[in-house]
């Protein structure tokens, strides 16, 4: 009965049986490594949908213990007899899949081998070729077990290095974790360096260096050169090392991520939820511990284009935070000569990755002259992105940063209504389109967040703005059953043109170039120009700030970047890319308006009127504000884009000019910016004069609803019943049509006149009785009773069921027989008619009234009602028992408790017998004569108001006359 | 805190205004049975209610956080029943609230009694039923489904068993409002607004509700809000469906226990968003954009035409006050 999810544009046909924890994609974005519980996936986007390439169980190499040389010859050792990847293929032995069933794959990661500058130069003009690819980059797999291995991807595509179906060679393995590692990161321009969080509550930096001459390692160097032909051009073979530790607290590390603009600064999570920021070189201090969420912080991500500022989520507390930490990142003085010694044991290091590492001085000192300049420009940026607050202090802060920084305090705080288990920015998805629109909204997160934190419920995955802190703008569902394990933005690529082999390559283009742009570049003399412009740049591998450059611009304007499509694996065993201009808008939900209706309570002047509580809010919804909330577009650009992700505009779109209005949604603009207001209005109604009456000319008084508005006056002044005064049911009548003129209501009252004289005429004084078949005596009495008929029933068409009521009270319509005496008047329409009258009543708060004519009334079903739950059983205020009815002779009423012999019935206070109205504390039991309750409690004759029971029980009775 | 007020002298006074103190868009509001009390809920996952005291000043007696995320709606149990609010929100939940006339604080006066928990996506929609059958609680949720709750203790309002799931519509679609029939001699039936009003009755024979009247959808998009007209006693039912650009009122006939559509009539509105009826169940109530809230009420022939327009837009309202209008625009 489901319908099919909307949303989801493509899947993985080959549905995993097991949980995927994570995702990575290649450094041209066309590929990604999914990690399975025991396997590594090999995936191939393209607009086509989603393709495996193949499937490789790596829980061989994950489960060791040997040291470190031993291990790297495991692979060789056991490579054919564990070819366990390819398709399909099932594990070989049961043996072994025993001894690997504990270790499951928690982590992959896929980064770039290409020195940045040296990528920027080969791509200028060109895509990178897959060979590219496949020799330049590598991919990490961590395991529960705390061991990490890496791999140069090469291996990994089939008819690659390794042979189509060949064990890839590990590259290296990382084995210093006595726990599970939970997150892997790569460094975003420094290929070779590899972050890694452990469960073991430590963080390590690997790097990965040229190992020439060592020992023993002549075999395996040359079973590497076989194997690996296609990375190994250089005949290079790589060791990895790990050259720092960070323990920054003794617990769980959840998420690790590198700046995307520092190149030395990365900040991690905890599982008592901290945010923690480090700079490398720094191991013994970090430079910002945050309590950033209460119980478990599952994940964290730098902002892709604003430097300082960094999102956390929360598992626990399910909320996502944003933080500008630019006062504890920014670096003291002191920080820059530990930077320097440290950087000094450091070289060899520094000399592999020269160029970004001199860039990476460059920087430093460029920063440490001219803070100020910096951090003001930043300011401006970071105003123009929505993210000002805070920073008119900012300056302070920068300068006096060295003595001591001050908590930081969260941006935004966002409330997801579910754990959150991974958090990604949005890439910026501001660039200058052909008609120089600029995409407003692009401080966005996407949130995954599940119902629970472990298992079951549906993975969502929401589109959130800082700007709606309570409510994602759109909201993707494609896997069902199972959370999100991690996701990745995809761009959407488009036919531009500037004809491309392929469309995908060609939008990756200009990461590449953003490359060139890297932090290196940022130099005073363009912060001083005031024409910063910051620009997208892609998440996780390439992060840039870019200038206003005549060359780049043009380059941008032929590339519009659009990202809206995220690629996601969940513990559903799926891999999906969904859309997220497909996604559900929570917003369309909101009303405009909504509005209570009610009358007025007798307490209120006039009641009996309509009160109306109203709200006006002015919810920007449809297609044309969509874009402008969203950022997700649905024109001409998406219309051409291939494949999956392609998004054809709606009619509604086509017709909505983008032009209009774009400056009312301002980016930072929260909304709604006010408190709505609720509008209180009361219609109908209108004036009295001083003895209760309406006044006719009033001009304001509107009736819409004239059976309620007079009805409780009704209520009060109908005489339903004779007395001495009026014996008469004619006389009732006619009394009750004076009451009805004088209430303006002249329908009614020429109603009650044509009844009194219609029984006047008919010569009797009630209506027959049922079923008495005596012939009628005269005409009035042949048209009576059918015109009473339609008269209630006229009535009751029109809501007035007090008038209903009220005449066949008068007329005694229903016998005690439970008969009517109105032939083809059903009895149970009566009853409702009484029903409803009497719920009426009670709804305005005419208690009396309904307790009145419930008493009164003939028919025993209605008058049963007054014996409704009307059972009090009484107990012994001194023992507590219940009082036993009494069982001496002709004795109704009990003095003394059977149980403990004591009277009963005394005051609590003169400890006379009660005889008039008896009131008790329902706490302690305890009571008296109403008087001398209030004269203790209420503090009547000069007496103290007290709270303390009279009889010393120690019972605060006067409870709640203390709170109010 | 200072709790905003606001004062009124009287039925003939021009609107007033109360700040709602939300943070985020108001999705429902609500009088309580007697119109002495308000709450209104909200996006920004509070409740807040309100109450009217003798002075005739609205004032702030209860705000807290009700759910983990927005908001969607509430409903006042019948005060037989006891101090009782239902609310349901887009973390898939719907929670009973019972109100502490011991509390010392605005935030701490309502406890929750229970959470239920059964949906598999946000509950859009709650009301309790009408007493006559007892306390009972439906849910309507995105996932298409209509929870019916009953609380078989009525002294013990922490256990809330959920009686009957219906699967109204399909898994993709929502059920979006819902109402029930206050027929007080019929069998227990309800409304179900989603992709188009589906009427359910409880069959005592097959001892669970069925559909009893499939009703035509909306000529464009969903059933926005759904209301059933309280019955005092007529011979037919009305049921009131606000769907955007149209509002239809269904006339049901009730001859001898079996409901019929007897007739439909579409009301042309520039939007209805939101839409109630009165006590009586002869005046309905719709509100559309620019906070206007219309009122229709029938004719001799039968026809709802609109009677009057209560401007809710505050700025109109101030432009109203200010030419020394009253409350009604023509």
């Amino acid at each position: 009965m489901a319908v099919p999810n909307k949303e989801v544009v493509a899947s993985l046909t080959e549905r995993s049986t097991d949980p995927l924890r994570s995702i990575s994609l290649s450094p041209s974005r066309r590929f990604g490594v999914i990690a399975g519980k025991d396997n590594l996936q090999l995936v191939k986007i393209s607009p086509d949908g989603l393709k495996r390439l193949r499937l490789l169980n790596i829980t061989q190499y994950l489960q060791t213990n040997v040291p470190s040389g031993e291990r790297q010859s495991q692979p060789a050792k056991y490579g054919d007899v564990r070819d366990t990847f390819g398709l399909g293929v099932p594990k070989q032995s049961t043996q072994r899949t025993m001894s690997h069933g504990n270790i499951a794959v928690t982590c992959a990661a896929w980064s770039s081998l290409q020195q940045t500058e040296q990528q920027a130069s080969e791509t200028s003009d060109q895509t990178p070729s897959l060979d590219a690819e496949k020799a330049n980059s590598i991919i990490a797999a961590a395991g529960s077990n705390g061991v990490v291995v890496v791999w140069t991807s090469g291996s990994f595509f089939p008819g690659g290095g390794g042979g189509s179906m060949g064990n890839p060679q590990p590259e290296g393995y990382l084995n210093q974790h006595s726990r599970a590692v939970n997150s892997l990161a790569w460094h975003p321009r420094q290929p070779g360096l590899l972050l890694t969080a452990s469960q073991d509550a430590t963080a390590k930096l690997w790097h990965r260096k040229d190992s020439i001459d060592r020992k023993g390692e002549d075999k395996r160097k040359k079973s590497n050169w076989f194997a690996n032909k296609a990375n190994t051009k250089d005949s290079k073979v790589y060791q990895w090392k790990c050259i720092a530790t960070f323990k920054p607290k003794n617990e769980a590390i959840r998420d690790i991520q590198w700046s995307n603009f520092q190149d030395d600064i990365f900040a991690l999570v905890t599982v008592s939820g901290s945010l923690i920021v480090y700079n490398r070189y720094i191991g013994m201090r970090a430079l910002a511990k945050v309590a950033a969420h209460d119980g478990d912080a599952s994940c964290l991500d730098f902002h892709p284009t604003q430097p300082y500022i960094i999102a956390t989520g929360g598992s626990n507390d399910n909320r996502v935070k944003v933080w500008d930490l630019e006062s504890n990142i920014t670096m003291s003085k002191k920080d820059d000569h530990n930077i320097s010694v440290n950087a000094g044991t450091l070289n060899t290091i520094r000399s592999e990755t020269e160029n970004s590492a001199n860039s990476v001085s460059s920087h430093d000192t460029d920063k440490s002259t001219p803070r100020l300049e910096t951090s003001n420009s930043s300011n401006g940026i970071r105003s123009l992105n929505g993210f000002s607050q805070n920073s008119s202090t900012l300056s302070n802060t920068t300068l006096s940063r060295h003595s001591k920084v001050s908590s930081p305090l969260s941006l935004h705080v966002l409330s997801i209504s579910a754990a959150v288990t991974k958090i990604k920015w949005r890439p910026s998805a501001s660039s200058v389109m052909d008609d120089d629109e600029v995409d407003r909204h692009e401080s966005m997160l996407a949130v995954a967040s599940a119902r629970q934190a472990s298992a079951g419920g549906s993975g969502v995955l929401g589109l959130w703005s800082c700007d709606r802190p309570f409510m994602p703008l759109s909201v993707v569902e494609g896997h069902e059953k199972g959370a999100i394990g991690d996701f990745v933005w995809l761009e959407t690529p488009y036919r531009n043109t500037k004809p491309t082999s392929h469309p995908l390559v060609s939008s990756a283009e200009p990461m590449d170039k953003s490359r060139s742009g890297s932090v290196g570049r940022y130099s005073p003399s363009t912060t001083t120009d005031g024409t910063v412009v910051l620009r997208g740049s892609l998440r996780g591998d390439a992060e840039s700030i870019l200038f206003d450059n005549k060359e780049k611009d043009d380059e941008r304007r032929a590339a519009p970047r659009i990202w809206q499509h995220i690629l996601s694996v969940g513990r559903d065993g799926r891999c999906l890319v969904q859309s997220l201009v497909r996604g559900e808008r929570p917003m369309s939900r909101i009303p405009p308006s909504c509005f209570a209706l009610a009358n007025l309570s007798p307490f209120q002047t006039g009641y009996g009127s309509l009160q109306v509580f109203s709200v006006y809010q002015n919810v920007p919804k449809g297609a044309e504000n969509d874009m402008k909330l969203t950022g997700l577009r649905r024109d001409q650009y998406t219309a051409q884009a291939p494949g999956i992700f392609k998004e054809e505009m709606s009619d509604e779109e086509m017709e909505f000019d983008r032009s209009d209005g774009l400056d009312f949604f301002e980016p930072g603009r929260r909304f709604p910016d006010t408190s709505p207001e609720l509008v209180f209005n009361v219609v109908d109604g209108g004036k009295l004069d001083s003895s209760g009456l309406p006044i006719n000319e009033d001009v304001e008084a509107i009736c819409i609803a004239p059976e309620v508005l007079h009805l409780s006056r009704f209520a009060s002044s109908y005489q339903l019943y004779p007395d001495s005064e009026l014996t008469a049911r004619v006389d009732l009548c006619l009394h009750n049509a004076g009451i009805a003129e004088n209430l303006r209501r002249d329908s009614l009252a020429r109603m009650w006149r044509s009844i009194a004289s219609m029984m006047q005429g008919a010569g009797l004084d009630e209506l027959p009785k049922a079923g008495t078949s005596i012939a009628p005596t005269n005409v009035m009495q042949f048209v009576l009773l059918p015109t009473v008929k339609s008269l209630l029933l006229e009535r009751a068409e029109a809501g007035d069921v007090q008038t209903c009521v009220a005449v066949c009270e008068v007329l005694q319509v229903i016998d005690s027989d439970q008969n009517t005496k109105i032939p083809g008047l059903d009895i149970t329409l009566l009853r409702e008619w009484y029903l409803s009258y009497i719920d009426l009543l009670e709804q305005m708060c005419l208690f009396s009234a309904s307790a009145f004519l419930i008493q009164r009334c003939n028919d025993p079903v209605i008058g049963a009602m007054n014996q409704n739950s009307t059972t009090i059983h009484e107990s012994c205020s001194t023992c507590g028992k219940p009082l036993q009815p009494s069982t001496e002779p002709g004795g109704t009423t009990r003095k003394v408790c059977k149980t403990c012999r004591r009277p009963v019935g005394m005051c609590f206070l003169c400890h006379q017998p009660v005889t008039a109205l008896y009131v008790w504390c329902q706490g302690c039991g305890h009571g008296g004569h109403l008087e001398c309750a209030l004269k203790w409690f209420g503090g009547f004759e000069s007496e103290p108001p007290r709270e303390i029971c009279p009889t010393g029980c120690g019972h605060r009775c006067n409870f709640q006359k203390m709170n109010s | 805190m200072q709790n905003q007020i606001m004062d009124f002298s009287g039925p003939t006074s021009t609107s007033k205004v109360l700040t709602s103190r939300h943070q985020d868009y108001v999705h429902h509001i609500a009088f309580d049975i007697y119109g002495r009390r308000m709450a209104t809920c909200s996006g920004d996952r509070f409740v807040r209610v309100w109450d009217l005291s003798e002075n005739n000043v609205w004032s702030l007696v209860g705000e807290w956080q009700a759910h983990k995320g927005s908001v969607a709606m509430l409903s006042w149990a019948h005060p037989e029943f006891g101090s009782m609010l239902a609310t349901c929100g887009s973390d898939h939940e719907a929670k009973i609230w019972e109100e502490r006339t011991n509390a010392t604080s605005a935030a701490s006066r309502w406890t929750v009694k229970s959470q239920l928990a059964d949906a598999r996506k946000a509950v859009s929609c709650l009301e309790f039923s009408p007493r006559h059958w007892g306390l009972k609680l439906a849910t309507g949720s995105a996932d298409g489904c209509v929870r019916i709750y009953e609380a078989v203790d009525v002294a013990n309002l922490s256990q809330w068993p959920l009686a009957t799931t219906l699967q109204c519509f399909a898994e993709g679609l929502g059920v979006t409002c819902m109402s029930w029939s206050s027929g007080r001699f019929e069998p227990p039936t309800l409304v179900v607004g989603g992709a188009n009003p589906i009427v359910y009755r409880y069959g005592e024979a097959s001892r669970q509700y069925s559909p009893l009247i499939v009703l035509p959808p909306p000529a464009v998009g969903e059933v926005l809000d759904i209301a059933w007209a309280p019955n005092v006693g007529r011979q037919f039912h009305y049921i009131a469906s606000a769907e955007g650009s149209q509002l239809r009122i269904f006339k049901l006939s009730r001859k001898e226990n079996k409901l019929e559509l007897e007739s439909t009539q579409t009301l042309q509105v520039i939007n209805a968003w939101r839409c109630q009826w009165n006590v009586t169940g002869t005046v309905l109530a719709s509100s559309g954009d620019a906070g206007l809230v219309q009122l229709w009420k029938s004719d001799f022939e039968g026809n709802f035409k609109c009677v009057s327009k209560i401007q809710g837009d505050i700025a109109q309202v101030a432009a109203g006050a200010a030419a020394g209008a009253g409350l009604m625009s023509p």
